[in-house]
């Protein structure tokens, strides 16, 4: 178990250190969408090769935490309803597996600016 | 108004300036500093994911099974994020850390709040919302386009080798 803490910080800071090594080393000015854009494609291809997932069992959070993780799944809920569902599960298994963070980052995310000020 | 030639030459001369301008920014802009940023970000970033996974470790003891301990703490990382977000701690952060807060999901949900919250002045519908979406649609367009095509791909791999289900 301690080690897989290690793990998590490792791979997930690693994650970090090479998404900010991009936006340093490209000559045009990165946002953070596009630097979103890019780990969830990242973490898209790598879960169609199977690679992604074996990285969550080594790394635990630390995979699954950084936004890559988010494109994994529903790479992953993609694949599940193919099998299930045959063609239509294409179209289906993206949502099905992002639902849980993109109900929870919008509902929350909702509330947090009705509530909360702008600061700055 | 003054005669057409002299206001085009003056327009070029602008132009000339703009670039000159822009070369002098370019030559005594310092490089950024690559490798303080590398680890900073890396530090960040991975106190994030150890603090996940210290949760999961302390949820998995409870009777959440693997897949839902991994919804739970996502879910506990996205509300921090937008509290901070909306407190003005999540940019204080994100100023020393880079990319280090932006990676994780919980820079995800603050892509969502930041813009949501800086145009709160111009409306619920028209401005609240609609720029919920400002910085985390580009990201939902592309991370499911991209899983519809490479489940396309799957599927046709698929036919071809005849396993299709």
């Amino acid at each position: 178990m301690w080690t897989q803490f290690f793990w998590a910080f490792l791979v997930g800071g690693a994650l970090c250190a090479a998404a900010q090594f991009v936006i340093d080393k490209t000559p045009f000015f990165v946002s953070s969408a596009h630097v979103l854009v890019g780990v969830v494609l990242f973490g898209e291809i790598m879960g169609f090769f199977g690679l992604y997932p074996r990285l969550i069992r080594f790394a635990g959070m630390g995979a699954a935490v950084p936004l890559s993780g988010f494109g994994n799944s529903m790479m992953e809920g993609v694949f599940h309803a193919l099998k299930d569902e045959g063609f239509l599960g294409i179209f289906t298994g993206a949502f099905t597996a992002g639902a849980a963070g993109l109900c929870a980052v919008i509902v929350i995310g909702f509330f947090s600016a009705i509530f909360l000020k702008p600061k700055g | 108004m003054g005669d057409p030639l002299r206001d085009s030459m003056r327009a070029s001369l602008e132009e000339a300036r703009k670039k000159e301008y822009a070369a002098l920014i370019e030559e005594t802009k310092a490089p950024p500093p690559v490798l303080k940023n590398m680890v900073m970000a890396f530090l960040v970033g991975g106190l994030i994911c150890l603090i996940a996974q210290i949760l999961y470790a302390l949820l998995v003891g409870t009777n959440l099974n693997d897949k839902d301990a991994i919804t739970v703490v996502l879910l506990f990382l996205i509300f921090c994020g937008s509290v901070l977000t909306g407190l003005g701690v999540y940019d204080k952060i994100g100023k020393v850390a880079g990319a280090g807060s932006v990676v994780p999901i919980s820079g995800f949900a603050n892509s969502v709040v930041a813009p949501a919250l800086e145009w709160k002045t111009e409306g619920l519908i028209a401005g609240l919302c609609a720029k919920l979406f400002s910085l985390a649609g580009p990201v939902i367009v592309f991370g499911v386009t991209g899983s519809v095509i490479l489940g396309l791909i799957k599927y046709l791999w698929l036919l071809w080798t005849g396993g299709v289900p």
